[in-house]
């Protein structure tokens, strides 16, 4: 397991691959489709047992001492097209134009494209990755044959390179009044799938500044199946149209790969090691220390700041708090947010070595006036 | 598109009561094994003999994505329960389970296993994309028929076989637990 985990390590260092070369060479033999047998009798002998999943969970997402090997599953592709949404024609969307006039926005579309900026974003930190696609086919940008056996080489792919995490990325759809981002967890996962969920679900939520769903639990196949903590993101419904056309933005989609990128960075600083086998609900991790990079009275510079650093692989954002002495807004570059004071005195001093201005703050986090 | 997207959760109130007979399962795609150890007498089986009316309950997602209940006139039990889904919510507030044109073709309690086999519409019909509309079609399927005393899992067959929805995120290979498709209860 680990051996794989080593060799998928450092396959998916290689720059070419990073850039969105197939994974299918490296990727393990997709096991042939299971006779279709309903019946908790006659497990599927080529998946883990869900159950000992539960047990297998690596609990520390980084026993040994690299960063973790992260598996980005961008949600359906190829024939699949996930859920459709409606925007309008002629909408730049930086997307394959979908409909005969491009008013229509593909789920598999902005799920591959999230997702490609979540593996730049994980590479430019150093994380190692695994991409279950990287084009618009099935997995292993194999072509779209089955359900069944497209969810099956997803999870295989992910357990055969021992990746430490799984990261599932998905948009939404249910009638047009329903909208705002959830994130889901298998519903007897351990601690550390929660705290990845909860980790992740607020970074996005944070970021994208839809409404807010909540972490939910649910046996969704590659939460089920795969051996290492996992969550499936619903960055925000296709169905509703205010959000579709947020999600046909590149930008917004950049907002939510940040997001998921602060996620897993701050569930790989603080998840921690947790008990094997723990399945009760700790406490949700209050978020008392943000670091920053500058602090601005124009937006336009605290924008030019925060480029800067993510330049330089910090997930920054700009964020806007009225100052009331000043009577008018200051814009703050965040870099990050924690709820251990040595996690954001770290952040801070790898900033000052990057030549940025890092401050721990303590107070109220400037959520007002976004920039 | 938008229309087709409403017709989905809005149609279906059209089947009423109607009840399909057909086969419950081909011989090929072996229907589910029990749960339990050895019940296998059908409680209910997928015929038209509607015994003592009574009160059926069913559930139906609403527009917030919760579990919602609506009592019926029915036979209560796994058939009259699903028949009743199939026909769809009466508050216009809540949204249709089974994609429009959904027939209930059997429903049999075997110990604590519920199997029910749906038309073809259900795996045509079923939802492209998106945890929350499927978990609007296949919660209040589960809610519904583990509503029912000493039922636990539902396995959901399509014409007698295990149904793969292009998109779908779900294991339909194994019965469901409300846990694999919950949705939170109205407050």
């Amino acid at each position: 397991m680990r051996a794989a985990g080593r060799l998928a390590l450092t396959l998916a260092l290689v720059p070419a691959l990073a850039a969105g070369t197939a994974l299918a060479q490296e990727a393990p033999p997709v096991p042939a489709p299971p006779a279709p047998a309903v019946g908790p009798a006659v497990p599927d002998p080529a998946v883990p047992d869900p159950a000992a999943a539960v047990t297998a969970v690596p609990e520390d997402p980084n026993p040994e001492g690299g960063p973790p090997l992260v598996a980005i599953d961008p949600g359906h592709g190829g024939g699949d097209t996930g859920a459709i949404g409606q925007i309008p024609a002629g909408t730049v969307t930086g997307l394959p134009a979908r409909g005969a006039i491009g008013g229509k926005l593909y789920e598999k579309d902005v799920n591959l494209d999230i997702a490609r900026r979540l593996n730049d974003i994980l590479v430019a930190r150093g994380y190692p990755t695994l991409m279950t696609r990287t084009i618009d086919k099935g997995a292993g940008d194999e072509p779209y044959r089955s359900e069944r056996a497209d969810l099956r080489a997803r999870v295989a792919m992910a357990n055969a390179a021992g990746a430490d995490l799984f990261v599932s990325i998905h948009a939404n759809a249910a009638p047009p009044s329903f909208h705002g981002t959830e994130t889901y967890r298998f519903y007897s996962t351990g601690t550390a799938g929660m705290l990845l969920a909860r980790s992740i679900h607020e970074e996005v939520v944070f970021r994208n500044g839809l409404a807010d769903r909540g972490v939910k639990s649910a046996g969704f196949y590659v939460l089920k199946y795969t051996s290492m903590p996992a969550v499936l993101l619903e960055s925000g419904f296709v169905t509703n149209r205010d959000e579709a056309q947020l999600l046909a933005q590149p930008d917004f989609r950049e907002k939510i790969a940040e997001g998921l990128g602060a996620g897993i960075d701050r569930y790989v600083r603080e998840g921690g090691p947790v008990e094997a086998g723990e399945t009760v609900a700790p406490e949700p991790v209050p978020i008392r220390f943000w670091v920053t990079a500058g602090v601005f009275r124009r937006a336009a510079d605290a924008r030019e700041r925060a480029a800067a650093a993510r330049e330089a692989g910090f997930a920054a954002l700009v964020r806007g708090r009225a100052s009331a002495r000043l009577k008018r807004n200051l814009y703050y570059v965040v870099t990050g947010r924690f709820s251990l004071i040595e996690n954001a005195r770290a952040q801070r001093d790898d900033l000052r070595e990057a030549g940025f201005p890092g401050k721990v703050g303590a107070a109220k986090p400037p959520a007002a006036a976004a920039a | 598109m938008r229309a087709a997207i409403v017709r989905r959760y809005l149609a279906a109130a059209a089947l009423g009561a109607v009840v399909a007979l057909a086969p419950a399962c081909s011989d090929d795609d072996a229907p589910p094994a029990t749960t339990a150890s050895t019940a296998t007498t059908p409680a209910t089986t997928g015929g038209s003999t509607a015994t003592a009316p009574g009160e059926v309950t069913v559930y139906f997602a609403n527009a917030e994505g919760k579990l919602a209940s609506e009592t019926r006139e029915g036979t209560p039990d796994l058939r009259g329960a699903m028949d009743a889904l199939a026909a769809g919510p009466e508050d216009p507030d809540l949204v249709a389970a089974l994609p429009a044109g959904t027939r209930v073709l059997s429903a049999e309690v075997e110990g604590s296993l519920a199997r029910v086999d749906l038309s073809e519409e259900f795996e045509s019909g079923y939802p492209s994309g998106g945890a929350a509309a499927e978990l609007a079609t296949v919660g209040p399927i589960v809610a519904t028929a583990t509503a029912i005393p000493g039922v636990e899992s539902v396995a959901i067959t399509v014409e007698g076989r295990v149904p793969q929805p292009t998109g779908t995120q779900l294991d339909f290979s194994m019965p469901f637990t409300p846990a694999d498709v919950p949705l939170e209860p109205v407050s």
